[in-house]
């Protein structure tokens, strides 16, 4: 839906391109939020692979079940 | 009428904001300041504790206050954004990056992988405020002028109002953190820990209020109009009750009342926050006062009966979710 609206992002009354922000810069956000999304699908893979290997945590952890996890 | 009432709507959604995601935010600067990974260990499973089963639920006022804003005041949402873009950034990025270093800390179980998500938590959980706090004084001091990206990208949030609204942003989450955790740990049985908050609490309230105070000179000399609204205007009267709370909240910690000062300082909060709006209104912008700046009145009413129909089936959750977490029960080995 969101590529077959295109080029419209108000269909019929706004184009896109009209509606992006004109500030300078925009760019160096995306490319952070890119890295960010990055480094956190890394992290997310690696965690959730050492869970599985590791120790069964039961599904929705209480506190009290996750002993071993000590918090730092 | 409809636009007065969405904005006083509004603002109750970032009172709740303030009040409780600004509390998490202070219980990461509080695990940042916590000392060595084994001296601040008691303080940081405290600080989690109390946090873990709240803090993406009190995200929701953050999502409340967007929507409201760009539905009740849509040109105000997009001069706001687009001139604050990075800022604005900045903040979302620490949201991301506080909350999954939050996930990933629970999940880890090296002391150097706990170290570095606690710390990424812990950073992001002091700035994210304070670049929330530069756009609050962006908008205080009428540095967004109205329009797509019109406003200056760097000194509309890097200027002196901005910088110590920020400050000022840290400092009171830091300070109901404090507060509210003196209680958390007390009914948790931990007395010591309890003590330690309390000072902690002392000296950020001490802080808050050099910075409020410090707030006004900058006001009187970056953003008069505001100053003169606060000081002998309509917000004078919330400024008055703001500062009288703070007082009574130094005494009530003090004397260790630490469920009365819960509700002294979230009041010494809310009269700033709500001292502000009635000094600056009806001024959105520069140039842009409410009426030319609201919604039509159909979508107007339309929202205001939809966030009332909401309303009847998340406070009861949020109740509910807070007095479970909130309840009495004796300290036991579970909880060490």
């Amino acid at each position: 839906m969101e590529v077959g609206r295109q080029p419209w992002i108000v269909y019929g009354v706004l184009r896109t391109a009209d509606a992006v922000n004109p500030a300078p810069g925009l760019i160096w956000g995306a490319v952070l939020v890119g890295i960010v999304y990055t480094v956190l699908t890394a992290a997310s893979v690696y965690v959730l692979r050492r869970m599985a290997r590791d120790k069964p945590v039961p599904i929705a952890p209480q506190e009290q079940d996750v002993t071993g996890f000590t918090v730092v | 009428m409809a636009a007065a009432i969405l904005l006083a709507v509004l603002w109750v959604g970032l009172s709740a904001y303030v009040l409780f995601a600004g509390a998490d935010f202070g219980g990461g600067v509080w695990d940042l300041l916590a000392g060595g990974s084994e001296r601040g260990r008691a303080q940081r499973a405290q600080i989690e504790h109390s946090i873990g089963p709240v803090w993406e639920t009190n995200h929701v006022w953050l999502i409340f206050v967007l929507v409201v804003t760009w539905t009740g005041v849509p040109a105000v949402f997009a001069a706001l954004c687009s001139t604050l873009y990075i800022p604005l950034t900045l903040a979302a990025l620490g949201i991301i990056a506080r909350g999954a270093a939050f996930a990933f800390r629970k999940a880890s179980t090296a002391l150097w992988q706990q170290r570095l998500f606690g710390f990424t938590f812990a950073f992001s959980s002091l700035a994210t405020p304070f670049f929330l706090g530069t756009v609050a004084g962006a908008i205080a001091s009428f540095r967004v002028p109205p329009g797509l990206a019109e406003g200056d990208l760097v000194t509309s949030w890097v200027n002196p109002t901005s910088l110590i609204s920020g400050a000022l942003a840290v400092g009171v989450a830091a300070y109901l953190a404090a507060v509210y955790l003196t209680r958390d740990a007390e009914r948790g049985g931990h007395p010591e820990l309890s003590e330690r908050f309390r000072r902690r609490a002392l000296a950020a309230g001490a802080v808050v209020g050099v910075l409020s105070g410090g707030g006004l000179a900058v006001l009187h000399a970056d953003a008069p109009r505001l100053f003169t609204e606060l000081t002998s205007g309509r917000g004078l009267p919330l400024l008055v009750v703001s500062i009288a709370a703070g007082i009574a909240s130094m005494v009530l910690l003090w004397r260790r009342a630490y469920v009365a000062v819960r509700a002294t300082a979230a009041l010494a909060v809310v009269g700033l926050l709500w001292g502000w709006g009635a000094g600056q209104y009806p001024h959105l912008l520069p140039g842009v006062d409410l009426d030319q700046a609201a919604a039509a009145d159909s979508v107007l009413v339309a929202s205001l009966a939809s966030l009332g129909a909401g309303a009847l089936l998340l406070l009861p959750s949020l109740w509910w979710l807070y007095a479970t977490f909130q309840r009495e029960h004796a300290p036991d080995e579970r909880d060490r």
